[in-house]
């Protein structure tokens, strides 16, 4: 049935009540990252994201939509947009685009699903599809209750299933559209970065970046079905130059996130890609201590790994079974196989040389900044050096006395006592 | 005759689907009480599940998440242990920022916690240290993790499933993690539908309480 149209209270056009209905659901949802502190402020780096879409922003838009750019504390490659004019880009994403016109590219891809209104279109498609689903169901048990006893156990079961099929509207939103509506906002984003005075070609290139991360991720989304994305460049017709084009001032704008998506990279055991990352701030600016500091903690978590995935793992089944013993084995005991191997073995003592060298270099270029001492303490404990390990994390707690990681460096100084070495 | 048996073998089917208890050998082995516990701000979703598919109930969920944390706190705390469940809304910034993280640290270990429980035991599941990074841990010896997910069916009953994980403030092992699962037409009205099978669900750790 056809939903009936009604006038929204702030003068959107013609809108449905289940439309209207998505449109309130998705500012509540951007309630829920407020409230659970995801996400990221950065002035310098609003304004820029601002300044960079402005050109690609379509002079008339519907009243329901206001434009807006959001960071998500996310290490995952993503970017997605509400049909509220609403659009969030992770700090994952930020920390792997290398320029202006690359964010340009994401930024009118997703300002197409907007102004296309693809979210309404996707919501009518999964309604219908849920209410045929629903009917069926329905003569199934219709059907059951004549067989009688055979029928209440069918009844029961088919009933249990009753559409829970698929997110919460509007958490799909976040996982990406249908082949067909990704494809035509590719094909539009092109125009508008041509109309914009971006490079075409530099879509391409954000796609190919995307399809060549680092470690395996279990989580699917647009931004990291390698298959897909390699598809679509291949689909698109302005071709990667192969260029890297990195920019000073995408750069100087987005370093502040790609510092924050570090430890966020750490925590998902995305080791490599903290290496990459620390690596590229480290590049742009050899003086940044605190920065040195982060490569050196990225190098020592990286452990038994080596900074590239290794061949077995490139392909698309190597890849799944990468994923497959991310989601079977804790950081430990993935650390403790690797390092049984003779590789792992080789692995280990060359990334830890590196973050001893690197935490030293942080330590004498700033002899104040606390973190390398903690690096130093944790790597040394790991290594068994406990007198020095010791040494390290009290100074740490000298330079620091109200860091927040007081109590952990207590812990670990307590620990180190019965020689418990820490993660 | 048989369609009462039918029935029954049914109804328990979906009583003890997804239920279960784990505690870490060092827990029960050395026989240790928790005297402080600090429970976590809940995490749930709640949907609505009708013949037009699915939709979540965001506001519902606010209310809801705020709730189960305190029904969480009352229930550990009927026993001996000091137990404080600190609303989100008073964090400070740094704190919500910690919280975000162990929070998602959290959300990796749990993946693995629920495809393999058993190793609670053996204690191979930890968040790392960093749990003793926030700030409100600092005089806990103990945390608490909640999760959830509510389902509201158009034909049946609603089906809440809930996680509790306790964690060692102190170098993160994961040291209980209990699963139960509520039917009821009442408990999207209040949380506190479900103080019983909280309760249910916690009655193996209450001998350390």
């Amino acid at each position: 049935m056809q939903p009936t149209r009604q006038a929204h209270p702030a003068g959107a056009p013609d809108l449905t009540k289940p439309e209207l209905s998505l449109l309130d659901q998705c500012q509540i949802l951007e309630h829920q990252f407020e409230r659970r502190a995801l996400i990221y402020r950065d002035t310098d780096l609003d304004k820029h994201v601002s300044a960079v879409s402005r050109a690609l922003l379509p002079n008339i838009a519907p009243s329901y939509v206001r434009w807006r750019f959001l960071v998500l504390r996310d290490p995952l490659v993503n970017s997605f947009s509400l049909p509220n004019g609403t659009i969030y880009l992770s700090t994952g994403l930020l920390s792997l685009l290398e320029s202006d016109d690359q964010l340009a590219s994401v930024l009118a891809h997703e300002i197409t699903h907007v102004t296309k209104g693809d979210a309404f279109e996707v919501q009518r498609e999964y309604r219908k599809k849920e209410t045929v689903r629903s009917v069926r169901t329905l003569a199934i048990i219709a059907s059951g209750s004549v067989l009688g006893l055979a029928g209440l156990g069918l009844t029961l079961a088919v009933e249990a299933t009753l559409s829970e099929s698929g997110d919460p509207i509007p958490l799909w939103v976040m996982s990406g559209y249908g082949d067909q509506e990704e494809r035509e906002a590719d094909e539009a984003a092109i125009a508008l970065l041509a109309h914009a005075g971006r490079d075409p070609a530099q879509l391409s290139r954000s796609l190919s970046l995307m399809s060549e991360l680092l470690d395996p991720e279990p989580v699917s989304t647009f931004y990291s079905d390698r298959a897909k994305l390699r598809q679509r460049v291949a689909d698109l017709e302005w071709p990667s130059t192969g260029q890297t084009l990195a920019d000073a001032p995408y750069f100087a704008a987005a370093q502040g996130a790609i510092r924050e998506n570090i430890p966020l990279n750490i925590d998902s055991r995305h080791f490599r890609t903290a290496v990459a990352s620390a690596a590229r701030l480290v590049a742009a600016r050899p003086d940044d201590a605190r920065a040195i500091s982060q490569l050196g903690e990225a190098y020592r978590l990286l452990g038994p790994r080596s900074t590239n995935p290794p061949a077995e793992e490139r392909s698309d089944a190597g890849e799944r079974a990468a994923i497959k013993r991310l989601m079977k084995h804790t950081v430990e005991e993935e650390n403790k196989s690797l390092t049984l191997t003779t590789a792992g073995r080789a692995f280990l003592d060359s990334n830890w040389k590196q973050a001893e060298q690197l935490f030293q270099r942080a330590a004498d270029m700033q002899p104040l900044l606390a973190e390398p001492h903690r690096g130093l303490g944790a790597l040394f404990g790991s290594q068994g050096r406990i007198a020095e390990a010791r040494a390290e994390y009290r100074k740490y707690l000298d330079l620091a006395p109200t860091a927040a990681e007081h109590r952990q460096i207590e812990n670990r100084l307590s620990a180190l006592d019965g020689s418990s070495a820490p993660r | 005759m048989r369609l009462r048996l039918l029935l029954i073998l049914l109804s328990a089917a979906s009583i003890f689907a997804g239920d279960g208890h784990y505690l870490n050998s060092r827990l029960t082995h050395a026989q240790r009480r928790i005297t402080t516990i600090l429970v976590l701000p809940a995490q749930t979703t709640v949907a609505r599940f009708g013949f037009k598919g699915s939709e979540g109930l965001w506001n519902e969920n606010d209310r809801f998440e705020d709730e189960l944390t305190a029904v969480v706190g009352k229930e550990l705390s009927i026993r001996s242990a000091r137990v404080s469940a600190t609303p989100l809304d008073q964090l400070g910034a740094e704190d919500q920022s910690k919280l975000a993280q162990i929070q998602r640290i959290y959300d990796g270990i749990e993946a693995q916690i629920v495809r393999s429980p058993g190793r609670i035991k053996k204690g191979r599941y930890t968040l790392g240290d960093q749990v003793a990074t926030y700030g409100p841990a600092s005089s806990f010896e103990t945390i608490v993790f909640v999760r959830g997910q509510g389902k509201l069916k158009l034909l049946s009953k609603g089906q809440f499933t809930g996680r509790l994980t306790l964690v060692d403030a102190r170098n993160g092992e994961v040291l209980a993690f209990s699963e139960f699962t509520c039917d009821s037409h009442s408990w999207p009205k209040s949380a506190n539908e479900l103080e019983s099978h909280i309760r249910e669900s916690l009655a193996e750790l209450a001998m350390f309480l």
